[in-house]
């Protein structure tokens, strides 16, 4: 993980790029059978693992290494996603709504912010600093926002 | 092979394989038997029981959250919503670890469900409806939490209500469906126990039964050759040897039984031999006592032939004696005739020289006549002194042949020895007119009276002193410069007395040194000597008088005897003596 503290790393931009690269190269259709985790452009994280991926969508972890607060977004009407999403967490998406409802009980945080689709998550995203998001590969513009991670989605190659 | 052929551990081997490989399978199938007890057991105790009571308990917690919900909506209060808040997050906590167990508990393959698609079909209906449910517990503490109760209630009483009956029924459903795998498992389990217990019992009972069969035949086997074995066994200790085992078969028995005909047949062998042989013995018994007869008969003839040679030993030695007395006696005859003759014709001179002194006067007669009375009367006195020298040897042969044998008398001893050592010496002169010998006499004065048998001890001293004669004439004729000499020594040493016999003869050669007692050996030529002479003078001074005769050789120079006796016999007393010296 890139520790870009204070401003969008060079090295972490050309790892992202590369990303991108390597995938649409190797794949053939990548962006239609892949997710991507995304964020702000300026949120200091570089290919979070599995598990801080959890911490931060459990609010285990509410802030960047910046200091700024992370600021979740799921997507309303996507179950597919969202299943594969959470899946990938080892989760459902019930536990996780369980788990947001006792952060909301114990004043600890919210839960995600809700997008109606992937557009709007993606466009909110690049524009909501300390956001974090998902949505499929294809959407996710580089040049807007920073992708830290791409999962299989198994509901699109079932 | 037929089985009664086959060797008893070769038997064994098979009957202890046939109980031991059902006993096997028995324990085999009872251990897997009891292995899926095990797991069924441990199924219904780690799993479907868990399972239902996982799901019930998720129940209750989720109407516990509803229950906490409706009053977090009624309340007003924020310190009393807070506390109603943390126990609906202690609730959710309880649901959420319960639904992870029960996500593990799902998949454990220690327990699959029984019918899986209906089980995933009611749970993901279930986890719809909860998520669900979820969504409007936001919505309504959002409502809540902004004191809208009436709005929180109608979402409650109306959406919410649904859902949570809903997936309240899907949870019971699930309940059921554990339950019943649960009762499916133990109904299995005790299907499986109640099916294991029998086939166990049963299959036991056919490996006791077999091993019992077995058993009995193999025993049958076994002791019936055995008591075959020990009925003839009886048999033959009672004497019958005609008997023999007839046991089929080629096992241990059948070859123990096979080795005791043989021993049998043997044993009968043997028996006829030892008949025959002791019909034989009998027979060799027979003729030995035969034999034995022959021998004591043969043992009486030599024993009889010893006697007449002791009896010819003797003659010879009384030949040596009587040739001796014979000289003794002659010498005072010869005196006495001599001297009688001379008296006579000292008579006849008298005679005439009294015829002639008619005229003269008694002086003149008297003068005249008196010298021849005088040598007529030392002739009467020479007469009388030969003539009681004659009557003294007489005697003293008289006394010799009357004395009992073995009977001890008190003589002088050197008289004694003196007497025997003339006998002996006239007796060789007698036999061997040639015969020469310095005879050396060295008598111990102080050897004084001595109790001996005199006739025995006689006989010693003439046998010792007649082998000194002989060697030293023997000697003699081959070495005539030799100077023959015979020492005769008497000597005292204490309550013992000794007489020594040497003499210059050619001695003993030294290899027959140690044969010179023994009966009927001699150096001398055949008819000279029987042998007898050392071996009697040996037994006269052992046994006849508590001596000893002991051999000084001196090989090709002579030889020495020498008899040691008491001077007292043990056997004789003081009156004997006493009484002795008064008839003398």
């Amino acid at each position: 993980m890139c520790q870009c503290r204070t401003q969008i790393g060079l090295r972490c931009r050309l790892t992202s790029l590369a990303l991108l690269g390597v995938l649409a190269i190797g794949g053939l259709n990548p962006s239609a059978a892949q997710i991507a985790v995304v964020a702000h452009q300026q949120v200091p994280a570089d290919s979070p693992s599995r598990r801080e991926l959890l911490d931060y969508y459990t609010g285990d972890i509410q802030t960047w290494t910046n200091g700024r607060r992370v600021v979740l977004y799921d997507l309303r009407n996507n179950e597919q996603m969202r299943t594969a999403f959470y899946d990938y967490l080892g989760k459902t998406s019930s536990r996780m709504k369980a788990i947001w409802l006792r952060r909301k009980l114990s004043g600890e945080g919210a839960p995600p912010l809700l997008a109606d689709d992937e557009h709007q998550l993606v466009d909110t995203i690049s524009r909501t600093e300390g956001s974090i998001g998902f949505a499929h590969l294809d959407l996710a513009d580089s040049l807007k926002m920073k992708v830290l991670l791409v999962i299989p989605d198994p509901a699109e190659n079932n | 092979m037929r089985i009664r052929d086959m060797p008893l551990r070769v038997k064994q081997r098979i009957a202890a394989t046939a109980i031991l490989i059902p006993m096997a399978a028995v324990s085999m199938y009872s251990l897997s038997q009891l292995s899926s007890l095990k797991d069924d057991i441990s199924a219904i105790n780690t799993v479907l029981l868990r399972r239902a009571n996982v799901i019930a308990q998720l129940n209750l917690d989720a109407a516990s959250l509803r229950v906490n919900q409706l009053q977090h909506a009624s309340i007003r209060s924020s310190e009393q919503k807070q506390m109603i808040a943390d126990t609906m997050i202690a609730v959710i906590d309880r649901i959420n670890r319960n639904l992870d167990v029960y996500d593990s508990l799902r998949t454990n393959p220690k327990a699959v469900l029984s019918n899986p698609i209906r089980e995933r079909a009611v749970y993901a209906s279930f986890d719809r409806n909860w998520e669900r449910y979820l969504d409007l517990s936001f919505q309504i503490l959002d409502l809540s939490d902004a004191n809208r109760s009436a709005a929180a209630f109608e979402l409650l009483n109306d959406d919410a209500r649904t859902l949570f009956a809903l997936f309240s029924g899907e949870l019971q459903e699930l309940s059921q469906i554990n339950t019943q795998d649960a009762e499916e498992t133990s109904l299995r389990a005790e299907q499986t126990f109640v099916s294991a217990r029998n086939r166990i019992l049963a299959t036991l009972l056919i490996t006791v039964v077999a091993a019992l069969g077995l058993g009995i035949v193999v025993i049958r086997q076994l002791t019936g050759g055995l008591e075959k074995l020990l009925a003839a066994a009886r048999r033959v200790a009672d004497g019958d040897l005609s008997t023999a085992v007839e046991i089929d078969g080629r096992d241990e028995i059948g070859k123990l039984a096979q080795s005791f005909n043989w021993m049998l047949s043997s044993l009968r062998k043997s028996t006829d031999d030892t008949r025959r042989q002791a019909a034989e013995l009998r027979d060799q018994q027979a003729v030995l006592r035969t034999k034995n007869g022959e021998l004591e008969s043969a043992l009486k003839q030599v024993r009889a032939a010893q006697q007449q040679l002791i009896l010819s030993e003797k003659m010879a030695s009384l030949g040596h004696l009587t040739a001796g007395i014979a000289h003794e006696i002659k010498n005072p005859l010869n005196f006495v005739n001599n001297f009688a003759q001379l008296s006579a014709d000292i008579a006849s001179e008298l005679r005439e020289e009294l015829e002639a002194a008619r005229d003269k006067t008694v002086a003149e007669v008297i003068d005249s006549t008196d010298e021849l009375l005088e040598d007529l009367q030392s002739n009467a006195r020479k007469i009388n002194e030969h003539g009681q020298r004659a009557d003294r040897i007489v005697r003293s042969m008289l006394e010799h042949s009357r004395g009992k044998s073995g009977e001890t008398q008190p003589v002088e001893l050197n008289t004694f020895v003196e007497e025997y050592v003339n006998l002996a010496f006239h007796g060789m002169r007698a036999t061997q007119q040639d015969f020469n010998v310095e005879i050396r006499r060295n008598y111990d004065n102080g050897a004084g009276p001595v109790e001996l048998v005199p006739q025995e001890m006689g006989r010693v001293l003439i046998n010792l002193l007649n082998n000194a004669f002989y060697a030293v004439h023997e000697r003699g004729k081959r070495e005539p410069d030799n100077k023959p000499f015979v020492e005769i020594a008497t000597e005292r040493k204490g309550d013992r007395v000794v007489i020594r016999v040497s003499d210059n003869g050619g001695g003993i050669p030294a290899d027959l040194e140690k044969r010179v007692f023994e009966p009927f050996f001699s150096t001398k030529p055949t008819g000279k000597g029987t042998g007898l002479g050392l071996s009697l003078s040996f037994e006269i001074v052992r046994d006849g008088h508590g001596g000893l005769l002991t051999l000084d050789n001196r090989p090709g120079d002579g030889a020495t005897f020498e008899v040691r006796i008491p001077a007292k016999s043990p056997s004789s007393s003081e009156s004997n003596l006493s009484q002795h010296a008064a008839s003398r």
